[in-house]
């Protein structure tokens, strides 16, 4: 009997842990956040310096839960977690915790942030994707269902083809396939950003890829190593050891400017592209909050993120993996969100009909 | 030589040696609880990585990665539910073992299994890593279309004696997977009955719990008054297993579910459950006496349980050489590495090489521990069987729920489990057997992806089969492999059949 026990407390352990790492996310009944009687649901504008004095600031009570909507280990995982592990530290003795919920291109995770308890608590990384699938088609909602809180950070896409790919430049590459129509594989992962990038380089040079799906995660780069696509876009931290390695060799990056890693590597506007078809190309992450969520959860959280964001250690960590820490505040990064979704749905309208 | 050194030196340490056996423990634990499984772990523990130093945080992860994988055995034999998918498998045969009152030696056999699947797959990491990944990633997408139909021929091994039954099983398996938005483009929402919920699909745990725990428990419910099944175990300290389960005769069978298991862990995107589904299969199809599988034979039991261990080095491989990880924890692993600044990819083993023989050692160590640990426990989990059902279930459905809730965090996958375990309990008593379903379902999603892709490289079915590649000598196979064994199973089905048409 008493090993029973032993095995009964055993398992318990191991259950309170699973309910420790979880706290965060669980819709709470009983803790109200002290954020005042005060609700700012519904409102668009977010008159955020007014409201700070008035209100009580916004003390997190419990862990908040920053739901990643993709696979853990992924793109959007990483920066997440660099940022959650600096806020984690200053939250008074309560945790930023990253909780991966993946599926549907990012939707689930999406949908269940949209439908949880608007109190500061859960909180979404939204990549730049969602504005794409929108103007696809995809996904019936936008930043207007969700309280948008900060932009956080950036990373930029390239092109890179295998090293003993004849395609030495850009040019090349555009001639090979004008020579090839249909036939040079390019590799994407369908629904993400790249997809626009191909559209807009197609049309751009008037030449058609045979555009290949080659995943989400972080198997794709086989698919360029092993030859069987002959080009792909991903962003630059997926491919940086690849290029360290000698294995790839990069053409473009989709930024404004060059980029410190690789000075040698053009970005797509010097190659000729405007600065419309460059737009849909970057690859940026902005932190959504529930819609109704109160303006001091949202200027805490902002306020976090911007600390984090301006801390040398973080940022270093954020550049070794090929990633940004650019930091928007609500404000800016409403009016960048108003812009970036007209700008995807524009492009979907004029490449794809 | 001198970086191998260095690594036994770190790793042969008060604090690393203790953060394997914390791991290991914990992820046999998770392993174990039927809904917790191995990435729900590595998962969680991740931000305590942080504050480790890259070994010790190796140390934990990597404990509970072979510790969850090879704990799930605990549930799938004294209980018929598996504690993770990789365990599924094991269900098969240990069960029936633990009905016939081995259940401690199934215990022992699986986990000296996973201990042998284990270590070969650390042996094949430390010396076979670079050469074996140049190979595997020149399969792509036909290749892998090619296995995994193969591997879904292999079926005719599971269907039992009345084939319509056990293909409709299957095919229920393949539906269930189709539910959610559309694998690849993600621009279609198949079976949703309009809820957002069911657009990321339906997630193996609460398959697992739903098709397996929910009708076990509701007919196990029916006979709370019968008397309980009591586990024979003899008082011993340490178990392995006995001496008609461990003689040269299953050597054989153990290097072939190793180099299944390690294979299946180096292709990049295939998992610990599609390892040992597929050594199982193959383990039936090679034996001498097939009849026995699925009764309660040691062979099924190795054949899962070495095989889903042995994935988990297989799925290292990938990941050390190249950055590129073999299955869904060792992405979680890798973004540990990155987040503790070393970048993960083709320069791994010029730019730490000691941090790689570190892998290596600690994967090995943490195979031992699992061995130690689970050797010692059997005595304490093979009591679980002598527990009254009526304390027991209760316990259970509070895990299985737990565990429901631990996926996603919402109440609404209850109500997933809820009509899968009515499916599965309307199905279980009119004996359709659910391993066919169970295997349609780990491997229909990856069929869809793999076709598809396949048809955006080449453009039809057609330019792929026209290719000399393993993948179309797979798809052969598999048609040459179901039509052989539905004339065989259905010899007198078809005399029938042909009777019934000579009559009329």
């Amino acid at each position: 009997m008493k090993k029973l026990i032993s095995l009964a407390l055993a398992l318990s352990m191991a259950l309170t842990m699973a309910a420790c790492g979880n706290t965060g996310k669980q819709p709470s009944n009983s803790g109200t956040p002290n954020t005042g009687s005060q609700t700012t649901s519904g409102s668009g504008s977010q008159d955020t310096s007014g409201s700070g004095s008035q209100t009580p600031a916004f003390v997190p009570e419990r862990d908040i839960t920053l739901v990643n909507p993709y696979e853990a280990g992924g793109t959007s995982d990483i920066p997440s977690r660099i940022y959650a592990d600096f806020i984690s530290q200053n939250m008074g003795g309560r945790l930023m915790n990253v909780n991966c919920i993946g599926g549907a291109g990012g939707a689930v995770g999406a949908q269940e942030v949209m439908n949880s308890n608007p109190d500061g608590y859960t909180i979404l990384v939204a990549p730049a994707g969602y504005a794409m699938n929108y103007a696809k088609g995809g996904l019936d909602w936008t930043y207007e269902n969700f309280e948008p809180v900060c932009l956080y950070v950036t990373s930029v896409l390239a092109v890179a083809v295998r090293s003993d790919s004849p395609y030495q430049t850009y040019q090349d590459l555009v001639e090979g396939v004008k020579a090839n129509p249909g036939k040079v594989n390019m590799g994407i992962s369908t629904g993400g950003l790249p997809q626009f990038s191909v559209y807009a380089m197609e049309a751009h040079d008037d030449m058609k890829f045979n555009t290949v799906d080659i995943g989400g995660t972080s198997v794709k780069a086989t698919e360029l190593l092993a030859g069987r696509v002959d080009v792909m876009i991903d962003s630059l931290g997926g491919m940086q050891s690849y290029v360290e390695s000698g294995d790839f060799r990069l053409l473009a990056v989709f930024a404004d400017s060059r980029h410190p890693a690789y000075p040698d590597v053009p970005t797509m506007l010097e190659i000729g592209f405007t600065e419309d078809e460059t737009s849909v190309m970057s690859q940026v992450f902005g932190i959504w909050a529930p819609k109704g969520t109160p303006a001091e959860a949202i200027d805490y959280i902002a306020g976090q993120f911007e600390a984090a964001a301006n801390d040398a250690e973080t940022v270093e960590k954020l550049n070794a993996q090929c990633y940004t820490a650019s930091f928007m505040d609500t404000e800016d990064y409403l009016g960048y969100l108003e812009a970036m979704y007209a700008s995807f749905s524009d492009f979907a309208k004029t490449y794809i009909g | 030589m001198s970086n191998f050194l260095e690594a036994m030196g770190s790793v042969i340490s008060p604090e690393v040696l203790a953060l394997i056996f914390v791991g290991t423990f914990v992820g046999i634990i998770f392993g174990a609880i039927p809904g917790l499984n191995t990435p729900i772990a590595v998962a969680l523990l991740l931000p305590f990585s942080y504050k480790l130093g890259t070994i010790p945080a190796m140390a934990l992860l990597l404990g509970v990665y072979m510790g969850g994988i090879s704990g799930g055995l605990v549930s799938a034999i004294l209980l018929r539910i598996p504690g993770t998918a990789a365990a599924i498998a094991t269900t098969f045969d240990g069960y029936p073992m633990c009905k016939k009152g081995l259940g401690a030696e199934a215990l022992a056999i699986g986990t000296f299994g996973s201990f042998i699947g284990g270590t070969f797959s650390a042996i094949v990491l430390a010396f076979l890593a670079s050469p074996l990944t140049k190979i595997a990633i020149q399969f792509g997408p036909w290749d892998y279309f090619g296995l995994m139909i193969f591997a879904l021929s292999l079926v005719s091994a599971l269907v039992g004696k009345n084939v319509l039954k056990g293909y409709i099983s299957m095919f229920i398996g393949l539906f269930i997977s189709c539910i959610g938005l559309s694998s690849l483009d993600g621009l279609t929402k198949r079976f949703t009955l309009g809820m957002y919920q069911l657009e990321g699909g339906v997630s193996m745990v609460i398959l697992i719990i739903g098709i397996y725990a929910v009708p076990e428990i509701l007919s196990a419910a029916g006979k709370l008054r019968e008397d309980v099944t009591t586990a024979h175990f003899e008082k011993k300290r340490f178990y392995v297993p006995g001496k008609e389960n461990r003689g040269p005769k299953y050597w054989p069978l153990m290097l072939q579910s190793s180099i299944i298991g390690t294979f299946i862990g180096i292709m990049p995107g295939l998992g610990s459950s599609t390892g040992a589904m597929l050594s199982y299969t193959a383990a039936q199809k090679t034996s001498k006496n097939k009849e026995a599988f699925g009764t309660g034979c040691a062979e099924g039991v190795y054949a899962s349980e070495v095989a889903n261990n042995a994935v988990t080095g297989g799925a290292l491989i990938p990941m050390l050489s190249l950055g590129i990880p073999g299955d869904s924890v060792t992405a979680i692993i890798m973004a540990a590495l990155i987040l503790q600044g070393i970048s993960v990819g083709p320069l791994l083993f010029t730019q730490h090489p000691s941090l790689v023989y570190v892998i290596v050692l600690v994967t090995f160590f943490a195979n031992l521990a699992m061995f130690i640990i689970q050797s010692l426990g059997i005595p304490l989990f093979a009591r679980i069987v002598q527990v009254p059902r009526y304390y027991l279930l209760p316990l259970i459905v509070m895990c299985c729920s737990i565990g429901c809730i631990s996926v996603n965090n919402r109440l609404f996958d209850f109500y997933v489990i809820i009509i899968l375990g009515i499916l599965g309990y309307a199905l279980e008593n009119n004996k359709y057997p659910l391993p066919p379903l169970l295997l349609g379902y780990i491997l229909g999603s990856d069929i869809e992806l793999y076709l598809r892709r396949s048809l955006m490289y080449y453009g039809s079915f057609g330019n792929c089969m026209k290719m000399v590649s393993p993948g179309t000598f797979l798809v052969i196979a598999a048609v040459l492999v179901t039509v052989a064994a539905l004339v065989m199973k259905n010899a007198d089905l078809m005399d029938k059949l042909l009777r019934k048409k000579a009559k009329g």
